[in-house]
């Protein structure tokens, strides 16, 4: 097989490296003719994701010979292990099949409705982009700019001094650099939740537009799956229908802890966490173990800005936090309802506050 | 390290750079060591990720000894830029300058140059730059890199004639990154790509014995294995490094001990606990009494 074929399948396969990337390949088979497996990782691969399809291909094409497709599944969202409940065992065997079928999304983890959007649903998501603007959520960076105080810059300083022939006329100073502080969404889609996921998943949509940069959107359910890539598209029609088409673990039951605890150890030292406010949309309902949930929570705390809970149930009557909801309360900096539009609106405005 | 040398250690094979990076105490797995012979032998800046503690920034550290290349480090972080990084230019000796003889030369020549690491390492022998945690600059920063890493070139416009610096002696530049931020593709393109692994187990006990030369064999063996069961273990939320499996053995054999008994380890503990909820799950892990 040559190079070229070799790319062909892993393009097949997804990683689609350019053609200055082959074109290092063929440099570095000819500087380490003995070890083409590691020539060509180094090479063709940039990210853990991109060795894991590049094995897939190397082996299937290796000693075995064997002509099937490796197995290797191409779709747009990333997603964690489910962490409890049916389909643990499905991961490795499932990409096969589905790799084969080219049908995705249609497996058993469950769609969403695919019902289109109201004009009133429309223009509430307008509205919820305008409180949604990064803009509104500063934070101080390392880096300088121009400003009328603060400390002496002295590299513009000196280029004025040079202009005014070596007198101090004017001292230039800068001070640090503000940029938005990012926004984390994490969105219980468990079936206790299932008539809020909607509303919530449209405010997402609405804050991922209002900030594509500083704006990650992941469902918890039984696992985590990332929606970010999804909702980027700036038509919200078919920004939440491909949403739906997910292969998340929409209305299942909830592991939340669980779930959450292999959430941040995938991402907890990424900067979509770190330094950033967090939103919870969960009703805390948690089937597996109390302890775990808080401590995920505590954690999820220590990592971000802020931690914010919208919770569906606080706004009704009589309501009262139990179990892991309760236990986990203390490490929430506000506890906000989010059972009607006023709420979520209101929630959207808090977000100025919880910046700073 | 020989400031004399101006000329690149040859080396005809992977084979070759293992044995020498073996002698100065880096065990490197087979992919790392191809990796780094490539990217000598393509002069193409080498990048690395792993999880924390696999020994990143050692490996740039012990390759330069290898080669007998000078070392130099540029520790990234948030907010770090050009004055930082390339070069900077000595302002109260020009604001001097200039005030004790107004209108005589420039005041930009090498006289007032303040050289940062990366043309530090384009200038003079031959140089293994490291720059550690790249992840942590802002993506700003990374465009600045390009053309340093494409060409081993560094541009200073302010010198007349738009000074460029150009080396015999082109750098190996060792990239590292812990993930926190994904790292844009423009500066991964020019790059060669390795992902550290944690060392199996046979790996880890060989870098035991060879980093802490006073270890019992027996206890060597333990720690490895134990670490293995450690870091399988899906609820832990930060899993130990090769770094802290490093740390715990010092630990241990500072304290004479022979072999890995509950309370040697709880004295220990704090070289491989970072996190407090992983306290148990580590501790019984080490012990072999954890799944």
């Amino acid at each position: 097989m040559t190079l070229l074929e070799f790319v062909g399948e892993l393009r097949a396969a997804g990683l689609w490296p350019g053609t200055d990337r082959v074109a290092n390949a063929a440099r570095a088979l000819a500087a380490l003719p003995g070890k083409p497996y590691w020539a060509l990782r180094t090479t063709l691969c940039s990210q853990p994701s991109d060795i894991e399809i590049f094995n897939a291909i190397w082996y299937a094409e290796g000693p075995q010979g064997e002509a099937e497709l490796p197995s290797v599944v191409v779709v747009g969202a990333e997603a964690g292990p489910a962490t409890g409940g049916r389909g643990e065992a499905v991961e490795a065997g499932e990409s096969r099949s589905t790799a084969r079928a080219g049908a995705r999304g249609v497996d058993d983890l469950g769609v969403r409705d695919l019902r289109g959007l109201t004009p009133q649903e429309l223009a509430e998501i307008d509205r919820l982009i305008a409180l949604l603007a990064p803009v509104a959520r500063q934070r101080r960076v390392m880096r300088r700019v121009p400003w009328r105080t603060g400390r002496i810059d002295a590299a513009r300083t000196l280029r004025h001094l040079l202009a005014s022939g070596g007198e101090p006329a004017r001292i230039l100073r800068s001070r640090k650099a503000l940029r938005p502080r990012r926004l984390l969404l994490l969105i219980d889609v468990s079936a206790s939740m299932a008539e809020y996921v909607d509303p919530y998943l449209r405010l997402a949509h609405a804050a991922m537009v209002a900030g594509p940069d500083t704006t990650e959107v992941f469902t918890i359910g039984t696992r985590w799956t990332r929606l970010s890539p999804l909702l980027r598209n700036r038509n919200a029609d078919a920004a939440l229908r491909s949403a739906g088409l997910v292969r998340a673990d929409w209305g299942r039951g909830t592991t939340l802890g669980p779930a959450l605890r292999d959430f941040l150890r995938r991402w907890g030292t990424r900067t979509s966490v770190r330094g950033a406010i967090i939103v919870i949309f969960s009703d805390g309902l948690e089937a597996g173990r109390a302890e775990v949930l808080p401590r995920q929570v505590a954690r999820l705390r220590r990592l971000g800005h802020r931690l914010v809970w919208v919770n569906p149930l606080l706004g009704m009557a009589g309501y009262k936090p139990l179990g892991a909801m309760k236990m986990s309360l203390p490490f929430v900096s506000a506890h906000l309802p989010g059972h009607d539009l006023a709420s979520l609106r209101g929630f959207a405005a808090s977000l100025r506050e919880a910046a700073r | 390290m020989t400031e004399t040398t101006t000329r690149w250690a040859a080396i005809d094979s992977p084979e070759e750079l293992a044995l020498r990076l073996s002698a100065k105490g880096y065990l490197a797995g087979e992919g790392l060591v191809a990796a780094a012979f490539l990217a000598l032998a393509m002069r193409r800046p080498l990048f690395l990720e792993g999880a924390p503690g696999v020994g990143k920034t050692d490996f740039a550290r012990k390759v330069a000894l290898a080669l007998d290349a000078r070392h130099i480090r540029l520790q990234c972080h948030a907010g770090i830029d050009a004055t930082q990084a390339l070069y900077d230019w000595n302002f109260p000796k020009q604001i001097l300058a200039l005030r004790a003889e107004v209108g005589a030369g420039s005041l930009y020549t090498e006289d007032y140059l303040v050289r940062r690491p990366i043309l530090r390492s384009v200038e003079g022998p031959p140089t293994v730059l490291l720059i550690d945690e790249i992840d942590r600059a802002d993506d700003e920063f990374e465009a600045l890199l390009l053309e340093f890493l494409e060409d081993y070139r560094v541009s200073i416009p302010e010198l007349p004639g738009l000074h460029e610096r150009e080396c015999e002696a082109k750098p190996l530049v060792v990239l590292t990154s812990n993930r926190t931020r994904e790292v844009g593709d423009a500066l991964k393109r020019r790059c060669l790509y390795h992902w550290i692994d944690h060392p199996t187990p046979a790996q880890e006990e060989e870098i035991l014995r060879l980093r802490v030369p006073l270890i019992a064999p027996a206890l060597a063996e333990r720690i490895a294995a134990g670490m293995k069961r450690v870091r399988g273990h899906r609820e832990l939320s930060r899993p130990p490094g090769v770094a802290e499996s490093l740390d715990l053995a010092t630990a241990l054999v500072a304290r004479g001990a022979q072999a890995l008994t509950p309370g040697g380890l709880d004295a220990a503990i704090s070289t491989v606990v970072k996190q407090h909820d992983d306290h148990d799950l580590i501790r019984d892990g080490l012990l072999g009494e954890g799944p």
